[in-house]
């Protein structure tokens, strides 16, 4: 991937436990949250309900020690059981005890009255007494008969309160410890994280070692044992390139190895023509040799250039897939025709151009497909005999493909040839005289660019004679508005 | 675009200069390798050239300031100063001497930049010294001529301060419509023209003219020009051009 791309990819660069604790951490501590309100809750419930069984058994104990024999109410505070009471509660108990009929009050009177109640029935709830909160527990009861000789019987409430300091600091201590064991939990959790990524990673560590180690020159294939089986689809990408790579140079080679074997046939031929001139005696023959080198000259410079464009089309199907545009192949034809002309006119040939009036917009680089029509019409142009025609014939051959066609009335090619093409060099069709040179290497060269543009080259004897050279594109994306007006 | 350059002299190259000039050419050779310097400038001068030789681009371009020349012939790799750089420096200075470009590489791209700047014709090493000869020629021919404004094509002439053609020294008689494309033809020697592009550059002078009268304009001017050793050429898609019938090839 190339480096630097959009400002999002950036945040990958970040460690792997970093971006798994961002993913996991929101929700653990989201959980955790949850617990802990929910705990708080039932904390909150237990302590009330623990506070209130003492607050009851404070009633209870007072309400034995009531007595009505009097014809009064008499209480008989339980004060050791009071003193303990208040001792655990740490803090001030409030009693109360009445009637319902409101003739009788002992105890602390400014005690808040308690809720409507039924006989028989316990109740706990929050009040505020002398501006301090306290828990209140109330319990109403029909006494068994009634007092001052009333009619009926009354009955008697009795209130217990007590201040609610012990209770809150009791909660406050149970839920700050719940917090810190859930902030223990996800510490715990990130340390756990980081540690079991880095242990997962480890095979990679292990994997760039052997990478760093590797000989350049190694061409093995790289060994998916022991590796993560998320690693492996990387490992096999990875290995895929080596094999790319692999042969991309063996390719490479044999270009290296064809070129210098076409390059330096030539200059063995000058190299002997001219020691065969400098041993000749008479002149006739030195410049008979001299003629002779000429075209050994001519075809050994004609060779030089394709193999440059060879190379250098090469280079741009691997590097420059940038130049990829809308290129329309009648224009093009024209372009190509005229620059040919007068190479064909003094040969007396007659090029001609056949393409619909509107473009045909095929998708590649102008210049790598101006090379290689060039190339065909050079082709045809030397293989034409004198006066013939040539017909560059441009036209959309299906919805999603255009083609430029390349005819002439030349020998055409033996069925060999033409399964041969674009494979490797071809001397075998070079003939020595030079007239018709390295038809191989320019079909070379015509293929290596169309399989960049993602075409193809179609090479067919025409049943007339002679030859159809035939490149064939993608068409171009004519949704968007094209711009390009013919030149005609 | 690029056609105008190699049709026109590749067609043209039939005659000397020292036929039609009536003086030897004089050339700047600017070209850092000694031997190929020394053994085109042999040639040449052996075919009755004049050759000046700068190996740098900075020598050629003081050169060129103090010195006149028929025509330049520029490697583009030079030491100091680039031959494109030069070629734009030569421009930019309103010199409009002719220069031949001669490149180791056969670039598109580069070629068009070239052109752009004002390149006249290119060569690709390595190449025949006739060849060379023979371009040097036109080009020579054709700034001497537009600078006296003659337009040539085998025997056929066109005097512009005379608005008159002769053919083989005699004057073409021709209707003003004739007159008209055949000087469009004339100027634009070997580059195709479409029957449109005719008609367009036809029209200031003819408004009513149709597609069609081209044809038959054409028609007439070919029975006239019949066996003079010019005629013009049709080729399908491509267009119409002028073209010498008596010279080699």
């Amino acid at each position: 991937m190339a480096p630097a791309e959009e400002p999002s990819q950036r945040g990958l660069e970040r460690p792997l436990w970093i971006t798994l604790a961002l993913w996991t951490m929101p929700a653990l501590v989201f959980l955790l949250g949850g617990g802990l309100l929910f705990s708080a809750a039932t904390i909150n419930d237990l302590s009330d309900s623990a506070y209130d069984r003492s607050l009851a058994g404070a009633i209870r104990a007072i309400d034995l020690n009531v007595s009505t024999a009097s014809g009064g109410i008499g209480i008989e505070l339980p004060y050791p059981l009071f003193e303990s009471f208040q001792a655990t509660a740490s803090g001030e108990v409030y009693f109360r005890v009445s009637t319902d009929d409101g003739l009788v009050e002992i105890g602390d009177a400014l005690l808040p009255a308690p809720p409507m109640l039924e006989d028989g029935e316990f109740t706990f709830y929050d009040a505020v007494y002398l501006g301090r909160a306290v828990r209140v527990g109330a319990s109403k009861r029909k006494l068994e008969e009634p007092l001052y000789g009333a009619s009926q019987a009354q009955s008697i409430v009795i209130e217990v309160a007590e201040t609610t300091g012990s209770r809150e600091a009791f909660r406050e201590r149970l839920i700050s410890r719940a917090i810190w064991r859930d902030a223990l939990t996800v510490l715990v959790a990130v340390g756990l994280l980081a540690l079991g990524v880095r242990l997962a990673l480890h095979p990679l560590t292990v994997l760039k070692q052997r990478l760093d180690l590797r000989d350049p020159d190694d061409r093995s294939r790289l060994d998916v044992v022991g590796l993560p089986s998320e690693v492996r689809p990387l490992v096999d990408a990875v290995n895929g390139l080596i094999e790319r790579y692999h042969l991309q140079g063996e390719a490479q080679r044999r270009f290296i190895d064809d070129a210098s074997h076409q390059l330096k046939t030539p200059l063995a031929v000058l190299r002997s023509q001219i020691d065969y001139a400098l041993r000749a005696d008479d002149p006739t023959t030195s410049r008979a040799v001299l003629e002779a080198m000429r075209p050994v000259t001519e075809r050994a410079a004609r060779m030089t250039s394709q193999l440059l464009s060879l190379a250098r089309a090469r280079n741009a199907a691997l590097l420059d897939t940038s130049a990829s545009a809308p290129v329309d192949l009648a224009t093009l034809a024209g372009d190509v025709a005229r620059l040919h002309l007068g190479q064909a006119r003094r040969r007396g040939l007659k090029i001609e151009i056949e393409a619909p009036d509107e473009a045909v917009m095929g998708q590649g680089s102008e210049a790598l497909l101006f090379e290689a029509a060039s190339n065909l019409l050079d082709n045809a142009i030397r293989v034409s005999p004198d006066g013939g025609r040539i017909l560059l014939k441009a036209e959309a051959d299906a919805p999603s493909s255009v083609r430029l066609r390349v005819m002439d009335e030349g020998p055409g090619m033996s069925e060999e040839m033409l399964g041969q093409v674009g494979e490797r060099f071809h001397a075998g069709w070079e003939t020595q005289n030079g007239t018709q040179t390295s038809t191989g290497l320019g079909l070379s060269i015509v293929t290596v660019i169309m399989e960049a543009q993602n075409g193809v080259l179609i090479l067919a004897n025409r049943p007339e004679g002679g030859l159809v050279a035939e490149m064939r594109l993608p068409a171009a994306d004519t949704t968007k508005p094209l711009n390009t007006p013919r030149r005609r | 675009m690029l056609a105008h350059q190699w049709g026109h002299d590749r067609l043209s190259q039939e005659i000397r200069p020292g036929v039609l000039l009536g003086c030897s050419m004089r050339i700047l050779l600017v070209e850092d390798d000694p031997d190929l310097a020394t053994w085109l400038s042999r040639s040449l001068l052996r075919r009755g050239l004049i050759v000046e030789w700068e190996d740098d681009g900075k020598l050629a371009e003081r050169r060129l300031k103090g010195d006149s020349f028929d025509a330049v012939v520029l490697d583009l790799g030079l030491p100091s100063l680039g031959g494109a750089a030069l070629l734009k420096r030569l421009r930019a200075n309103d010199d409009t001497t002719p220069v031949l470009i001669v490149t180791a590489r056969n670039d598109f791209s580069e070629r068009i930049d070239l052109l752009h700047a004002g390149a006249d014709d290119f060569l690709s090493k390595p190449f025949a010294v006739e060849e060379l000869e023979a371009r040097l020629a036109a080009l020579v021919r054709r700034s001497h001529g537009r600078a006296r404004g003659i337009y040539q094509c085998g025997p056929l002439i066109f005097d512009q301060n005379a608005q008159r053609f002769t053919l083989d020294g005699e004057v073409l008689a021709l209707s003003p419509r004739e007159h008209a494309l055949l000087r469009v033809l004339v100027q634009r020697v070997g580059e195709p023209m479409s029957k449109q592009q005719l008609l367009d550059r036809l029209v200031p002078t003819d408004s009513d003219l149709q597609l069609e009268a081209v044809e038959v304009i054409i028609h007439r001017l070919r029975r006239k020009l019949v066996g003079a050793g010019v005629q013009i050429v049709t080729l399908r898609g491509l267009g119409y051009f002028l073209e010498a019938t008596d010279g080699p090839g």
